[in-house]
């Protein structure tokens, strides 16, 4: 059989092309670690342009009567949410002249090749995303505030000023407490029925409803700001994880550390972190797609990737953000 | 990292960041250069047993590249005999 010989554009666009058909295929399984912004991701949109989450009120518990019928109609009121609306973005890129050379040299070289193809447009996206998603998160305010506990402030003793080492310690050892304690006061309240944490009014005058929700641990996010992360919180999660009653089957919950530089660059420094269902805050791809091809004219090969994806938060999931406010000392 | 030598003159050395992703393996380690082309191969053959169609991208003659990059690998010639033998380089 004759042997086969490529040209350079055969062999960019065969290359290219199949290593997009390998990612989708055979290598997406990969159990490398998730980043922060896989953390929110849920799953692709298969058809359709949103999704809808429908949820209900729980149905009141009522005395025995002998007089009561199961003719009398109580309708469950029922609501949905929906995240549509793609956000279309796309990434241009035209690889140069060293990255062609690389390619042609040998396996080594292709498999570099290979890795910026993979690596450079992916990071475009993943840090777009990354700031997207942060400054959803960091910047979110829940629209109802009365009778809610979504927005909790945690007393801390200002470290200002104070010079001598014992007094600060002091200090600062009694505000670890204070944020752990914080932390693990909004993980229990969630564990019980209440709509103290969720963005629904219940009380709207002749439209009363009953949206209640409960969560159970495995079902939570934890997301801090590493400057509050403190060495006793992080002894917290830790017990938390080591529960005796949580062996390999259990799911756990998820501990997001976000360093602080995200926060302080989101004028938030003194947001502590959040508490949330897992679902609480997502995104997802509408659909991922990307093309190439090698321009002989002027030895580049051209890539694009499309990425549509939506991304928004669900006011019937409990979520509650823990903000530090210095007091003054006495 | 990972090193090129273009010429003698020029050496372009890649340090691993999140913008160098090598191709990974199930375990999340990245494959070898030779292996990576192996796994290019057996990728070929595992969808092609399996599905009894063709790799489902428009460049057929590169995937018959492929196995013959693979068969050469494996009767002992090394990737870099192997790419200037098969491959027209303009560069």
């Amino acid at each position: 059989m004759a042997s086969i010989v490529l040209t350079p554009n055969e062999y960019y666009t065969g290359l290219v092309n199949f290593i997009l058909f390998m990612r989708l295929y055979a290598t997406n399984t990969s159990n490398r670690q998730k980043n922060i912004v896989d953390v929110f991701a849920s799953e692709t949109l298969e058809f359709g342009d949103q999704k809808v989450f429908p949820f209900a009120e729980i149905p009141k518990v009522e005395d025995y009567s002998l007089t009561s019928s199961l003719l009398t109609d109580k309708p469950i009121k029922y609501a949905e949410e929906f995240i549509g609306d793609p956000i279309r973005k796309k990434i241009s890129l035209s690889r140069i002249e060293p990255f062609l050379k690389m390619g042609m040299m040998g396996a080594s070289g292709l498999q570099t090749f290979s890795g910026y193809i993979l690596g450079l447009m992916e990071s475009a996206k993943e840090d777009y995303l990354y700031g997207e998603i942060m400054s959803d998160l960091i910047n979110w305010t829940p629209a109802i505030s009365t009778n809610k506990e979504m927005a909790k402030k945690v007393d801390l003793l200002p470290t200002e000023g104070v010079t001598d080492a014992e007094k600060l310690n002091a200090i600062e050892l009694q505000n670890q407490k204070r944020i752990e304690k914080a932390w693990q006061k909004t993980f229990d309240d969630f564990s019980i029925y209440s709509d103290v944490f969720l963005d629904v009014d219940n009380a709207i005058t002749g439209k009363e409803t009953n949206f209640k929700s409960a969560v159970n641990l495995e079902d939570l996010i934890f997301i801090g700001n590493a400057e509050y992360l403190n060495d006793r919180v992080v002894n917290l999660m830790a017990t938390l994880l080591k529960s005796e009653v949580i062996d390999g089957a259990f799911k756990r919950p998820v501990c997001l550390k976000v360093p602080q530089r995200t926060f302080d660059g989101l004028n938030a420094s003194s947001t502590i972190g959040f508490v949330a269902h897992k679902y609480w805050y997502q995104w997802f791809y509408h659909f991922v797609f990307m093309g190439s091809f090698f321009d002989i004219d002027t030895v580049r090969i051209k890539n694009v990737l499309h990425f549509w994806y939506s991304k928004g938060k669900l006011k019937n999931l409990p979520a509650s953000k823990l903000t530090a406010n210095y007091i003054t000392l006495p | 990292m990972q090193k090129f030598t273009f010429s003698e003159k020029k050496t372009l050395l890649i340090p691993n960041t999140n913008t160098f992703r090598p191709p990974l393996d199930k375990n999340g380690r990245p494959i070898p250069p030779d292996d990576l082309l192996r796994t290019f191969g057996k990728i070929v053959t595992a969808y092609e047993k399996k599905t009894g169609k063709p790799v489902p991208i428009p460049d057929q003659k590169f995937v018959g590249w492929i196995k013959q990059f693979c068969n050469q690998l494996d009767s002992g010639k090394t990737s870099e005999e192997i790419f200037k033998s098969s491959l027209v380089n303009i560069l």
